[in-house]
């Protein structure tokens, strides 16, 4: 049976075909590893048809469910199964007094589906845990996310904090959301800024110059 | 329907108005408002 | 934070002032020319918390405290048609129903930052029938017990406890701020920026009900039903804005009646929110009649596009014209002018990154810009992108409003 098949119907978002064609795989014996590797492939389809504006973020959301409930049949974690050579690591949060996920969760999705290792370290996310998962997952980029205005001041004080672990030579951070600019970029001290996930992918790829 | 019990429905269910049922009437319909007004509080934000 | 005193030369009646702003308001929001380019300044919590030198904490639950500060911000800014004090979300009330909406500073947040919406499903998929039959029935039974659950998880008396103080406490926050409401309009002439609210009927499903992960995915597993929901809102939300004023006795002066606008913050019907094609299918239609029947009604709309609505801009050329104000956050404001200028009254959009970090010649430079652009021919009314968010810098707030008064001033 070809993979394209399920590729394709993943790519698509049709749930039930999809999770018919992996039922059908594991019936006749495929490796489990073997359907994560189509998972994805398929996934960076979904991420490219995201940035070239095909998918939105409800498509994003219906792909990661789908996603979710192959996860649940193989009893695989699709993200971290397998031997994927990964481009880079990269540790996301959204900084300190800020619960927004929404924008955070995009960025995560879509680096994920350009080969980037991502930990997220979820929302209202202090100083102190970003230092931490830097000790821990020596990643080269550091995305810090944020919604409200309040998120300036939390990101300069993580990028601060970042700097007095002494680990701020080693990584690139990027600040991302929406009302993100130049300014706030030099106010907090980060390297790069974006304000949509397919800029910041951008930029996270050429960082690890490809 | 908008209101969870209106005025035609509560009219139904009292026996006798000696009065003067427009009296009634408003009033009743003022808290059904005020109480509409505060269910939806909950969803509108 | 240094305090402003911002004088006017002309010394005008509390009713003078009244009824110049609001005839300036009332003029561009009906596409033509007022005397200059009206002010509306939306103060964020967080901006007058920092204003008055205390805790977003202590504004919740401090009322009085609040209109104090506002108050203040009413003298330094006497250049403002219409300001907005900070959100509705009492912490008195919060506490008594154990609400779990939002995250409160000084309860799960820095007794310094604003409160904040949490993402969360509280109806289940097979819950959509319920609610579209009788939404007050599934509101009752299904969705109070889950937001107000801090209580509810304590048995039924505690819960029903949890309600009555609810109501107390949330009736002395409306009666505090309708009286503050008439006290600024009679002694400083200054009309609040909106006068009720309501949503889009996508938006209430999407944040409050279903949840964006689950509203997402219905629109692949279940998009009838979401549409059937959507459509038994659609009378709610025009009820829940138009309740108000039947309710707030009217007022017996000969001032001139601001026609009520109707705040409606958009929150999920953007691009990348959602495609054009979902946005035709799932968002619009229901928002549109709610508009539609406001207006049919008497009333202004203001609904405020959040985020960047630049690629969904042209569907505003289908409301009613000169009725409707877009707040405009993210969208390019100066092509919004060119699309659908001659439909609905633009307002906005001083970027808050500018009224935080940039200097006053920068702010005067892009108001310049607005009043320019956007101005041209009346139909605008300035104000911050996300109102006056909790950093701008005060002498970038004087020289945005200082310049408009100046600059905007239309020649005859």
């Amino acid at each position: 049976m070809s993979s394209e098949k399920l590729v394709e119907a993943l790519a698509d978002l049709k749930e039930e075909k999809a999770l018919k064609l992996v039922k059908e795989k594991l019936d006749a014996g495929e490796e489990p590893l073997k359907i994560l590797e189509i998972c994805r492939k398929a996934v960076e389809i979904v991420g490219k048809r995201f940035e070239d504006a095909e998918y939105f973020l409800p498509d994003l959301i219906m792909a990661g469910e789908i996603l979710r409930r192959i996860s649940e049949i193989t009893k695989l974690d699709i993200e971290k199964a397998g031997e994927v050579k990964y481009l880079a690591k990269v540790v996301i949060g959204t900084v300190q007094g800020d619960i927004h996920n929404i924008g955070k969760d995009i960025v995560t999705f879509m680096l994920d589906a350009n080969g980037f290792d991502v930990y997220d370290i979820g929302v209202d996310a202090p100083p102190q845990k970003f230092v931490e998962k830097i000790e821990e997952v020596k990643p080269e980029i550091v995305a810090l996310s944020g919604f409200l205005t309040l998120a300036y001041d939390s990101m300069k004080k993580t990028v601060e904090a970042i700097e007095a672990a002494g680990q701020r030579n080693q990584i690139k951070i990027i600040i991302g959301g929406g009302h993100i600019d130049e300014n706030v970029r030099r106010y907090t001290g980060a390297d790069a800024y974006a304000t949509s996930a397919a800029k910041g992918v951008r930029i996270c790829k050429k960082w690890m110059e490809i | 329907m908008s209101l969870y019990t209106p005025w035609k429905k509560k009219r139904k269910e009292i026996q006798k108005i000696l009065g003067d049922e427009k009296i009634i009437k408003e009033s009743w319909e003022h808290y059904e408002k005020m109480v509409f007004l505060w269910i939806w509080s909950w969803l509108m934000r | 934070m240094q305090e402003v005193d911002g004088n006017l030369a002309v010394k005008k009646s509390p009713k003078e002032l009244y009824n110049e702003r609001v005839e300036r308001i009332t003029t561009a929001t009906s596409l033509k020319t007022p005397d200059r380019v009206p002010i509306v300044l939306g103060f964020n919590i967080s901006f007058i918390a920092r204003y008055g030198g205390v805790t977003v904490q202590e504004l919740m639950y401090n009322y009085e405290k609040r209109a104090e500060i506002i108050e203040r911000l009413m003298k330094a800014f006497p250049e403002a048609d219409a300001i907005g004090s900070g959100g509705t979300l009492s912490g008195p009330v919060s506490d008594a129903l154990g609400q779990g909406l939002y995250e409160i500073p000084g309860r799960e947040l820095s007794p310094d930052v604003s409160f904040q919406f949490i993402e969360r499903c509280n109806m289940k998929s097979e819950e959509y029938d319920m609610f579209t039959e009788n939404p007050t029935e599934f509101l009752i039974t299904k969705y109070f017990p889950r937001i107000f659950r801090e209580e509810w998880n304590k048995g039924l008396t505690r819960a029903k406890i949890a309600m009555m103080k609810g109501i107390f406490a949330h009736n002395d926050h409306r009666a505090f701020w309708g009286n503050k409401r008439k006290k600024w309009e009679s002694e400083f002439g200054m009309p609040m920026a909106r006068s009720s609210m309501t949503k889009a009927p996508f938006d209430v499903l999407s944040d409050t009900l279903r949840g964006m992960r689950e509203s997402s995915i219905d629109m692949y597993k279940r998009p009838e039903k979401i549409i059937k929901a959507c459509e038994a809102l659609v009378p709610y939300c025009v009820m829940y804005a138009e309740l108000p004023h039947t309710l707030r006795i009217k007022d017996e002066s000969t001032r001139k009646e601001m026609k009520p606008q109707i705040g409606m913050p958009l929150h999920r019907g953007c691009v990348p929110f959602m495609s054009l094609k979902q946005f035709e299918t799932f968002y619009w239609p229901t928002l549109k009649e709610v508009i539609c029947r406001l207006v049919a009604d008497g009333f202004i709309c203001r609904p405020f596009a959040e985020g960047d609505w630049t690629m969904n801009m042209k569907y505003w050329r289908e409301v009613p014209k000169g009725k409707v104000i877009l707040k405009i956050d993210l969208a390019d404001i100066f092509k919004a002018k060119e699309l659908v200028g001659d439909t609905v009254c633009l307002q906005g959009n001083v970027p808050a990154t500018l009224l935080q970090f940039g200097t006053p010649k920068q702010v005067e430079k892009y108001c310049k810009k607005l009043i320019d652009v956007v101005g041209e021919g009346g139909g605008f009314i300035m104000d911050g992108a996300v109102g006056i968010p909790g950093g701008a810098k005060i002498e970038n707030i004087v020289a945005m409003t200082k310049f408009t008064a100046k600059y905007g001033v239309y020649r005859r």
